[in-house]
């Protein structure tokens, strides 16, 4: 069974914790470009993008999915498909 | 690097179009980063004799070692410079994504020296910092000219630090807005940058933040999230963030100054016009969070209104409603929206255009000054047409509009006829926060080195429920009796220590206990991220003594540059002649006896002087400033026994 991320654009805040966590599963460190996780913020309309690259390993031999772990408003979502 | 900086701090000059890389090493050791690096800097770098908008004044922006990791709330960014309207400290910061950005794209600090002789704005983009032509906009309100630099660019990845027409003008009390809505804007930095032909900064980057010991960053990094997760602060906060949390309670507290200091009790029928509640349903669009941030406080306001027309936009906060709300009486929540969006665009320090507006508005009722004066405005208390007008004049320096853009310290003196007694301002900077209700609140207010404001050593924990048992033993208190003097200088005193560090390393103050005493992340949660991001062990004291050598540079940058000393750390007159008229606190006045007598304790605590107020020399060596104390001698101002 393989799992994807889904985010809710109506709770995403736009914090980008969820970034920084994928760049430490992937990296032990922090920095954009190596996160799976790219989020955009529109200040002029209020509006966030998010978009999920394909690297994204579902947290792969880690304890939990960091990305959901640190998502406060609960905006992650972890949807499972039989493929 | 094998710790969370990116150890580079650029140093741009406007006046030779040069950038030179210093090491951040130099001063992180002693001032860890953010406010205590900047200040530090601004004491070692700004000539005696300096003035406010001189090219000798330096503006610098400071993140922290935890910035831009996955701490919680490290999204904060602060600027300093030489005060505006005082000569000495100013260090304002905001939340946002401007920090985190900066350090991504390769630095811990920027100093920016000299002065453009053509408007220009700096972007740092991936480790380039390139000073670029500002004449397209240069004159621009600070969301048009964050768009045309978006897109400009054609990057959403960008985030901004913007000055709007009102730092253009030099109007004294001006900030910097990160992306549209947050300000970092008492002391007037964005006249500073004014005066230096600079409109702001972009930022954008890929780097990469190490820290010293991942698995012990991460766990640490966890367990400060999970206090934050079951702290009961944090549902209020996501629920309704300041607005909510700081209207009602704050009320019934006494700390909403109503009629520029006329009361501080705001009848319950006006302000509940402006409640929370009443945004939520008819204005909030979605909730917003800064970098990494568990509490995510902030809001979108968004409205379609007949009399102002569609607005967007982030970061109205309690101090909306007690400055536009209280001070002014103002009870229409569309007018409120629109003086928050007008003073972001133009990028005004709300609190300093509330004091000024208010004070235009007790001289209006006294007849000091009249419509003709006004320009035909008519400055009744609460009429909101007149006072956005008077925003539009303050930010283009147009008739009183100028007068009010001077500061109203420096044009009271001008006007004369009483108008002093009632101009409320703390060391010569308007001060929107009240202080007779609660003495800690009041007296951290008063004796912030900047100038006013509760981000210093107030606190709230006369207010929030703390257990005496609790601040016995934290604090060493014998009472938290708001309106008791015993023992507040102890409270004042930890405060100050604690938010000086916290502004060093890079938090939101709403991670810890300005909101909550008792919970939240506190020094030993502090002190093991700090600890596993640099590599080496950070203990609470130690903490604490890092938010000590801060606050003494900047006492000492004061003591030079301000030439401030004990009378400077005395109330606006208002609040010791003036009672409290309604609300709980009826009856309630500062007394200066017993204001004296906390101020002598304070200073004994603080190793300063008691008849000046300056730093004694053995108080500065033992932290390590003996440098400090040698330019305090060469002035003539070290403190004595």
């Amino acid at each position: 069974m393989k799992t994807y991320i889904a985010v809710d654009l109506n709770k995403c805040t736009g914090c980008r914790a969820c970034v920084m966590a994928c760049s430490f599963h992937f990296s032990k460190n922090f920095s954009p470009k190596n996160s799976a996780i790219r989020v955009l913020r529109d200040n002029k309309n209020g509006e966030i993008s998010v978009t999920i690259s394909s690297i994204c390993d579902s947290c792969e031999n880690e304890k939990g999915r960091f990305c959901q772990m640190f998502c406060e408003p609960g905006a992650i979502k972890i949807l499972k498909s039989d493929e | 690097m094998n710790n969370s900086y990116t150890g580079q701090i650029a140093v741009i000059d406007l006046s030779s179009r040069k950038v030179e890389i210093e090491p951040t090493q130099k001063y992180a050791e002693k001032f860890l980063g953010g406010k205590g690096v900047n200040q530090s800097i601004l004491l070692d770098r700004i000539p005696p004799g300096t003035k406010p908008y001189d090219a000798d004044n330096l503006v610098v922006i400071g993140t922290g070692p935890l910035s831009a990791t996955l701490a919680p709330s490290s999204g904060r960014v602060t600027f300093g410079c030489m005060n505006a309207f005082n000569n000495g400290v100013s260090e304002s910061n905001a939340g946002g994504h401007f920090g985190p950005e900066l350090k991504f794209s390769g630095f811990d600090h920027v100093i920016v020296k000299g002065a453009s002789e053509h408007p220009c704005f700096i972007t740092i983009f991936n480790g380039k910092v390139e000073i670029r032509d500002a004449s397209d906009i240069w004159g621009k309100t600070t969301w048009e000219a964050d768009d045309w630099i978006k897109n400009n660019f054609n990057s959403r990845q960008i985030h901004t630090a913007l000055i709007g027409p009102a730092g253009e003008n030099r109007v004294r009390g001006t900030g910097v807005i990160i992306d549209r809505g947050r300000a970092a804007a008492r002391g007037g930095i964005g006249g500073v940058m004014g005066s230096k032909n600079l409109k702001g900064f972009a930022a954008s980057g890929d780097g990469e933040i190490h820290v010293a010991k991942p698995e012990r960053f991460f766990e640490a990094v966890q367990k400060a999230w999970q206090k934050l997760r079951i702290s009961p602060k944090t549902k209020i906060m996501h629920e309704g963030g300041t607005h909510l949390d700081g209207t009602l309670g704050a009320n019934e507290a006494g700390m909403i100054t109503v009629r520029n200091g006329q009361d501080a009790y705001w009848a319950l029928d006006r302000i509940s016009k402006v409640d929370y509640p009443i945004f939520k349903e008819r204005y909030e669009k979605r909730r917003l969070g800064c970098f990494a941030c568990p509490t995510y406080c902030s809001h979108v306001y968004q409205m379609e209104s007949e009399r102002y027309g569609k607005v967007i936009e982030e970061g109205f906060e309690a101090n909306t409603v007690w400055g536009f709300g209280g001070r002014l009486d103002i009870t229409d929540p569309e007018a409120l929206i629109a003086i928050h969006a007008l003073n972001s665009q133009y990028g005004l320090d709300q609190d300093y255009v509330a004091v000024a507006i208010s004070w235009a508005m007790e001289l209006f009722e006294l007849g000091l000054i009249t419509k003709k004066d006004l320009g035909g405005l008519d400055l009744t208390w609460g009429n909101a047409e007149a006072a956005i007008q008077m925003i539009h004049r303050i930010a283009h320096r147009e008739g009183f509009g100028d007068v009010l853009a001077n500061g109203i310290a420096r044009s009271a003196k001008e006007i004369g006829r009483e108008t002093e007694k009632l101009a409320v301002c703390v060391k010569g900077q308007e001060n929107m926060d009240e202080c007779r209700a609660a003495i800690a609140w009041g007296f951290g207010v008063v004796v912030s080195l900047k100038g006013g404001g509760h981000v210093e050593g107030s606190c709230n924990t006369e207010n929030d429920g703390t257990s005496l048992e609790y601040a016995k033993k934290k604090f060493g208190v014998s009472t938290l009796d708001p309106h008791s003097y015993q023992d507040k200088e102890k409270l004042v005193f930890w405060f100050e220590r604690y938010k000086q560090m916290l502004d060093s390393i890079g938090l939101c103050y709403f991670t810890g206990p300005i909101i909550e005493t008792e919970g939240r992340v506190g020094l030993p949660e502090i002190a093991e991220m700090l600890s596993a991001a640099l590599g080496r062990d950070f203990t609470n004291d130690e903490l604490l003594e890092y938010g000590q050598r801060a606050q003494n540079v900047q006492k000492v940058f004061n003591t030079i540059h301000a030439g401030f000393t004990r009378k400077d750390d005395l109330p606006p007159e208002r609040f010791l002649n003036e009672e409290i008229k309604t609300g709980p606190h009826a009856g309630v006045k500062l007394d200066l006896s017993e204001w004296n007598q906390l101020l002598d304790r304070y200073y004994r605590l603080n190793g300063w002087d008691i008849q000046t107020s300056w730093p004694k020399r053995e108080t500065l060596e033992r932290l390590g400033l003996g440098y400090a104390a040698d330019k305090l001698e060469e002035v003539g101002r070290i403190g004595g026994e």
